[in-house]
C-alpha cells in the first residue's frame, strides 16, 4: 500500500482594496473563511489600500466599526494565521508594523514572489 | 507558472502590484486599459520584454494598431484572442490584477 504525505492546498487571497470599499474586502474575507472551513490553508496578502484593513479602529462615517474589522480579528479562530504585508507597500503608505494589528508578518520582495509561485490557488480582490 | 492579467494603466497601483508579484517564469498579459503600458519604455517594463504580451483587439480599439511592428509593440509581443486562450492553457495559474 502506498502512503502519501498529504499537504493542505494553499490558497493565497490578495486583498488590494480599502476597507472603506467594503465590498471587495468582505468578499475576499468570505472566501478566506469558506476556504479555511473546508480545509484549505489560507494566506492573506494585503497590498495597496488593502493594507489599511490592518490598522485597528476603522469606522464608517457614523462612527460604527466596519463589519470587516470584526472578521479580521477572528481569523485565527478559523485557522488563518498568515496575514502578510510586503515591506514596500508599508513604505509607500509610511506605515510601521506597530501601527497594525497583532499577528501581521512583513515580507520582502522575494517572499512576495514566492507567495504567488507556491500557492495552489490565487484569488485577487 | 502563472499568467498574470492586467487591465489597468501602468500608473495605477494594480500595475505596480502585478510587477512586484511576477516571478521569472511567469507571463504578463496586458488587456483593456493596460495595453497603453506597452507604449512606456522605462527600465522596469523593458526588463520584462520577453515575459509580456499585449492583446491585439484592445490595441486596435484604442487606435494603437498602427504602432505594431513585426508582431510587436516596443518589443512586447502582440497576441490576438486565440493567443490569449493559448496562454491560459499553457499556465497552471491565472491571477487577475483589476
Amino acid at each position: 500500500m502506498e502512503t502519501q504525505t498529504t499537504m493542505l492546498p494553499t490558497t493565497l487571497i490578495v486583498l488590494r482594496h480599502s476597507p472603506h470599499d467594503e465590498r471587495w474586502l468582505a468578499e475576499g474575507l468570505d472566501v478566506a473563511l469558506v476556504g479555511a472551513v473546508f480545509g484549505q490553508e489560507v494566506k492573506l496578502l494585503f497590498m495597496g489600500q488593502g493594507v489599511m484593513s490592518l490598522i485597528p479602529g476603522q469606522h464608517d462615517t457614523l462612527g460604527k466599526p466596519l463589519s470587516t474589522s470584526a472578521i479580521l480579528e477572528s481569523l485565527a479562530m478559523y485557522g488563518i494565521k498568515e496575514l502578510l504585508v510586503p515591506s514596500n507597500e508599508l513604505a509607500k503608505l509610511n506605515i510601521g508594523q506597530n501601527d497594525m494589528m497583532a499577528g501581521v508578518s512583513v515580507i520582502d520582495d522575494d517572499q512576495l514572489r514566492a507567495c504567488f509561485s507556491k500557492a495552489s490557488h490565487v484569488l485577487t480582490f | 507558472m502563472t499568467l498574470h492579467i492586467l487591465n489597468q494603466p501602468a500608473s495605477y497601483p494594480a500595475a505596480s502590484q502585478a510587477l512586484s508579484a511576477i516571478n521569472s517564469e511567469d507571463h504578463l498579459l496586458l488587456i483593456e486599459e493596460a495595453v497603453t503600458a506597452a507604449l512606456i519604455v522605462d527600465d522596469k517594463w523593458k526588463s520584462l520584454v520577453g515575459q509580456v504580451s499585449v492583446l491585439y483587439e484592445d490595441l486596435l480599439s484604442r487606435g494603437l494598431a498602427d504602432k505594431i511592428d513585426n508582431g510587436c509593440l516596443n518589443g512586447f509581443q502582440v497576441i490576438d484572442t486565440q493567443g490569449f486562450v493559448a496562454l491560459t492553457v499553457q499556465h497552471n495559474q491565472l491571477v487577475t490584477w483589476h
